[in-house]
Order: structure tokens, then C-alpha cells, then sequence
């Protein structure tokens, strides 16, 4: 369940405050699986942030099921997004000095609720669902976009996080692979009733979510 | 985990890790080579004067006396007459042993040491084998046999039974001695000092050879030294090597270049010195003293040295903060990634504090072993070239100096650390 009330996030930009998010009001229920579109610029990645406990927002309330991110305290959110949040960055934001299965342990590492054993096995029936066996003994620097976008979900899912956020999922991807992606994720979130944000401003995506958030620049749309 | 993504993340830029540990090294090897090295000097030149407990010899540099009698090196001063031996073996309540020394000659650059066989009876102390063991053969007993060092066996190629001929001098290009030939009967074990490079042979074979067709003292020296009130010869008296004294007992004895003293006990040593203090004709000096006292004048020189060592070790470790913090900051990315992945901020900075301990330590042991490595091949160079046997062994202060760079290095590298811990509110900024 995620709930959000008066959220604004600025920042200083010369004397003026540039405000990037405004969100009245927001709530996704446990389970539910969601689509924020907007033009960019209009906060799709801030707000995506701010629900992961990234950012704190300038002002407002923003809860995820008991806890109240915009209360908590800063190792309150590192260990609470650790056990519980999958984050698929835009850039994927993978550590390049890793390869490609140290990479995707570490997204259970932090979880802190796993043995070794547990990490390896899952880790390997990751890859292989995602097609990236062979690549695992790799490091990011020598992998595709697509490939190290696999990694990138991959890292997300590992840990089976109640919140799984997805910035932009399919923006390196064709159609096809667009499509298989998405259809992993909301697969995910079916089968373990986490719920699911993305943000995507291509109508292939946005159509396979009934429900959606629409951003704009200083303002939002509630569909 | 974290210790496989410090690792890893530390030689993900192998240029500066390599950087960072060759500095950190480099302060350490400089500061126990340097450490190492004087107390090493001090040590082994201190140990080699151990069976020297006193020595009497002419009046002139204490210093040159000494570093030729124990040392082997620099020019021996003026002769004494044998009646000195004499006479401190009659002083039977203060001297338990007193041994001629007579030096001048050499073999192929090695000093030729006239002396008595009581030379092999000698002990650095009551509980230590004797200074002067033979490995193979005999000590000498008769003119023209030999005993040489284990350096002079090895360099020269000579062995039991082989005859030599001297040269006079103490240079390896000096005059031979072409009629008087020695034959080694003794091999010396090795006496981790000086006496290494010694050829021992008994103070009639140097008599001898300077009796026979040559008329200068035993040891040639450029000291001009007056005359002193008991008719004792010096250099520039040009005296046959017989020696003309008064004595007719010294007459049939030549001269000797210095005696060493054991002492019956402590108080003793000192009751003899004071007997020497107003002698003008001759000198008693204690060996380590005259070391120490080298030390105490090479000491005042340590006190300019050392702060540019200090300097150099600050400054190397301002290169490890300074490049570990450049590090810090281009790895701001991987941290704000591993806090997304829900690191915690503890787990972040230990991550950053293996990195330091890494450097830290692993250039503090290559520091160490190159700094030691460095001073054992000194070593051993210095001993095959002067025989001043430095100890292989630790000094206290090397140890102490590696772990002053070690909590140096630590401080230093826990700044980063700091650096990050403002930054951390930025790392959102940085991921994206």
C-alpha cells in the first residue's frame, strides 16, 4: 500500500524554487501494478525516488505500507529498501567492477534475509530465465544495453521485493523485448502480490496497464 | 560481500591502488631501511669490539686505533716496544691476558695480524665460545704458518697446506716479501665480525720479516709522533723492526702496534685506564667506548637527517590522502548505486575503511619487506666489504616506526571516509 498526500519536491534554482514534483494525493493498493507517464521533466524519476526513500521530498507525506518514508529515519530507509524495494534504474546503474553475477547478488545481499546458498540458486535461475547464463562471469562495460538491462531486472527481482519500481524498464528495448519485459515484471508482482511502478512514455507500455499516472510539468492528471 | 566489492572496487582503478600502495610503501622501506640501518650499524659495530675489552697502544687518534686493531681498516699508529706487553702481564691483579698485536703487512689487501697463539683462548664474555675458532687445520705455532679469516679463505682461494707471500702494507699492491713464504695452517670459523678478513700468524714471522733486509717499523704510519720519556720508537724513527729499546729482553723481541687487554674484572679496567691517563708515550682505550662516542658524534648528524625523513614519510602519506580521496570522490557513483541497492550507511564506510586497511597494510608489508630486504642486502654487502657484521635481526625501533606509519596511514585514510560522510547527502545528486 502506498499512500501520498501533498508531496512537492523543489530545488533551488538562482533565487527561485523550481519545483520538479507536485502529487496531491496518490494511493496503490498491496498488489497493484501501475503505469506514471508524462512528458519529460514532469517528475516520472522523482517521484519513483521518492517512493524508494531516495529523495526526501521538500514537503508532504508519503507511506509504504507501515512505514512512513517522509519520517524515517536514514538507516531506517536503507534497511527498509534493502529488504523490500526492487529498483530498475533508467541507466540501469550497474557496478562496473562487479560482473554480472556478483552484480546481481548484491541485490540480495543487502536484503539481509538470505544464506549464500539461496542467493547463488536464485541468482542462477534468474539468468537463466533472462537468458544471461553465459554472461555472468562478464562484467557490465562488456555487455550490450540490453544485456546489462537484463542484469539490471535481474538484480531488481533477486531479492522478491514487496515494491518493485521500474524507471523507463523498456527504453533500450524493441517491441518484442519491450513487451516480454513487462510481462515479466507484472508477472512478478501477480505471483507475489508486490506492487509494481513504472514509468514509460511509450503507448505500447502504457497500454498494458489499466492502471496509470499521468504527470505533468507542475501538475498532475489522476486517470 | 562488502569485502569482495572493496576489493574489487579498489582494483577496478589499478593505476591509482598501485599509486597509493607504492607510496605507502616506499615511506614504510624508507623508514625501516633508515632505522634499520643505524641500529644495525650500531650493533655490529659495537659486537665486533666485544673481545676487545681494552686495547693499549701509542698515543695518537683513539679512533684510527681502534678502527685499525678491531676494524682491520684505516692505518695503524706508531709501534709500542714488547717490554709494554711485559709489564702489563706483570700487573697480575689487574690483567688477566694481555696479547700483542702487530700490524703492517697484508695479503692481497687482507690484513697480516702478528700475535701469540693466546689469541684463540680469547671470549667476548665468560658464557660465549671463543672469538677465534678453528674450522679445519691448527692454530700456528711456529714462524711463517697462518690462520686466515673465512672472508680471505673464500676470496683468496687459499686452504690448508697452500703457501702465500705478504706484501708490505697495507694496500694489495704492495711490496712483496718474496722470501719468506707462509703456509696456512688453520682455517678460521666464522667470527661474524671484522677477523673475518684477518690473517693470523705469530708476531715472530712479522719481527722476522722486517728484520731481514727491511728497516722500517711493523706498522707504517704517517703519524709524527715525538719521542716519548722511556726511549719508546715511533714511525719517524726509522728503527729496524728487531726494535732498539733498552731492555735487553725487548731487544730480542721486536715491536707491537697495540695489546689487547682482559682485565680481571670491571673495577680493574678502570684502575688500569687511570694508570695510562698522564702517560704522553702511550694510550689505553675502551673499544666500545670509542664506538659510542663515533655514534654520539654520528648522532648530531641523525638530528639533521631525521626531520627530512619525517618530512618525506608526511609527505607520502599527503600523497595516499590525497589520491585516496580523489578515489573517494570518483567512486561517489558505485556508492550512491550500492545505497540504492540498500546499503547501509555503516556498510558503506566499512566498505571504504577495508579499502584504507587494505592499502594500508599491504604497503605496509611491501614497505616492510623492501625496507628490510633492502638493509639484509646492505648488509651483507657491508660485511663482505668491511666486515662490520650488521645483525639480520629486527630493531625495536623498525617495528615501531612501521606501526607509526600504520596509524598514520589509517588516520589519513580514514579522512576520505569524512569526506564521503558529507558527500552521502549528495549521492542521490551523483547517481543521477
Amino acid at each position: 500500500m502506498i499512500r501520498i498526500e501533498h508531496l512537492l519536491h523543489q530545488f533551488p534554482d538562482g533565487e527561485t524554487m523550481n519545483t520538479v514534483l507536485e502529487l496531491p494525493r496518490f494511493s496503490a493498493p498491496t498488489g497493484s501494478q501501475w503505469c506514471i507517464t508524462g512528458v519529460s521533466g514532469s517528475g516520472k524519476s522523482t517521484l519513483l525516488q521518492c517512493i524508494a526513500g531516495l529523495l526526501q521530498p521538500t514537503t508532504g507525506q508519503l507511506q509504504v505500507n507501515e512505514l512512513m518514508l517522509t519520517e524515517a529515519t536514514a538507516k531506517e530507509l536503507d534497511v527498509w529498501r534493502g529488504k523490500e524495494v526492487g529498483y530498475i534504474f533508467q541507466d540501469f546503474n550497474l557496478l562496473n567492477f562487479l560482473t554480472v553475477e556478483d552484480n546481481i547478488l548484491s541485490g540480495a545481499f543487502f536484503a539481509n534475509r538470505f544464506t549464500h546458498k539461496d542467493m547463488v540458486q536464485e541468482m542462477k535461475q534468474l539468468t537463466q530465465l533472462m537468458g544471461i547464463e553465459h554472461l555472468r562471469h562478464k562484467k557490465p562495460p562488456q555487455l550490450s544495453k540490453g544485456e546489462q538491462q537484463r542484469v539490471a531486472i535481474a538484480r531488481a527481482l533477486i531479492k522478491k521485493p514487496s515494491l518493485l519500481l521500474a524507471d523507463e524498464p523498456t527504453a533500450s528495448l524493441d517491441e518484442a523485448n519491450s513487451r516480454l519485459v513487462i510481462d515479466l515484471l507484472k508477472a512478478y508482482s501477480e505471483s507475489l502480490s508486490a506492487t509494481l511502478l513504472i514509468t514509460s512514455h511509450e503507448e505500447a507500455v502504457i497500454s498494458q496497464f489499466s492502471n496509470r499516472l499521468h504527470l505533468t510539468k507542475r501538475g498532475i492528471h489522476d486517470s | 560481500m562488502i569485502r569482495k566489492i572493496a576489493w574489487q572496487q579498489l582494483w577496478s582503478k589499478p593505476l591509482t591502488t598501485t599509486l597509493l600502495l607504492l607510496v605507502m610503501a616506499l615511506a614504510v622501506a624508507l623508514s625501516v631501511l633508515v632505522v634499520s640501518l643505524g641500529s644495525g650499524l650500531q650493533r655490529g659495530l659495537i659486537a665486533a669490539t666485544e673481545p676487545f675489552t681494552l686495547l693499549v697502544g701509542s698515543p695518537g687518534s683513539s679512533q684510527q686505533f681502534v678502527l685499525n686493531t678491531v676494524f682491520l681498516q684505516d692505518k695503524p699508529l706508531a709501534n709500542l716496544p714488547y717490554t709494554e706487553v711485559d709489564q702489563l702481564r706483570h700487573k697480575t691483579k689487574l690483567v688477566k691476558q694481555a696479547i700483542p698485536l702487530a700490524f703492517g703487512d697484508s695479503i692481497q689487501g687482507y690484513r697480516l695480524v702478528g700475535t701469540e697463539p693466546e689469541i684463540f683462548t680469547i671470549r667476548p664474555s665468560s658464557n660465549q665460545p671463543e672469538w677465534l675458532r678453528i674450522a679445519e687445520g691448527r692454530p700456528f705455532n711456529a714462524p711463517f704458518e697462518a690462520v686466515i679469516g673465512e672472508d680471505v679463505a673464500k676470496q683468496t682461494g687459499l686452504k690448508v697446506g697452500d703457501t702465500f707471500y705478504s706484501t708490505h702494507g697495507t694496500l694489495a699492491k704492495g711490496k712483496a716479501h718474496e722470501d719468506h713464504p707462509f703456509t696456512v695452517v688453520g682455517l678460521l670459523a666464522n667470527t661474524n665480525g671484522p677477523y673475518n678478513q684477518a690473517v693470523l700468524t705469530s708476531i715472530e714471522s712479522i719481527w722476522d720479516l722486517h728484520a731481514k733486509g727491511h728497516s722500517h717499523n711493523i706498522a707504517t704510519t704517517s703519524s709524527n709522533i715525538s719521542t716519548t720519556s722511556n726511549n719508546i720508537p715511533t714511525a719517524s724513527d726509522n728503527i729496524t723492526a728487531t726494535g732498539e729499546t733498552n731492555s735487553p729482553q725487548a731487544q730480542a723481541k721486536g715491536d707491537v702496534t697495540a695489546i689487547m687487554i682482559e682485565p680481571v674484572g670491571f673495577g680493574q679496567a678502570y684502575t688500569l685506564a687511570s694508570l695510562y691517563v698522564n702517560r704522553k708515550d702511550a694510550q689505553l682505550v675502551f673499544p666500545a667506548q670509542v664506538i659510542t662516542q663515533l655514534f654520539n658524534l654520528m648522532g648530531r648528524g641523525e638530528k639533521l637527517w631525521q626531520p627530512i625523513g619525517y618530512l618525506l614519510i608526511a609527505l607520502a602519506m599527503l600523497v595516499v590522502l590525497v589520491t585516496a580521496y580523489l578515489a573517494t570522490l570518483n567512486r561517489l557513483r558505485d556508492y550512491a548505486i550500492l545505497k540504492a541497492l540498500g546499503a547501509t550507511q555503516k556498510q558503506l564506510y566499512s566498505i571504504l575503511g577495508q579499502q584504507t586497511a587494505y592499502i594500508i597494510s599491504l604497503g605496509a608489508f611491501i614497505g616492510w619487506v623492501l625496507g628490510f630486504g633492502t638493509y639484509l642486502g646492505i648488509a651483507h654487502w657491508l660485511n663482505a666489504s668491511s666486515a662490520i657484521s650488521m645483525p639480520p635481526s629486527l630493531s625495536l625501533a623498525s617495528i615501531q616506526l612501521t606501526l607509526l606509519c600504520i596509524v598514520v596511514g589509517v588516520v589519513f585514510g580514514l579522512l576520505p571516509i569524512l569526506a564521503f560522510h558529507r558527500k552521502a547527502k549528495q549521492l542521490h545528486d551523483v547517481m543521477n
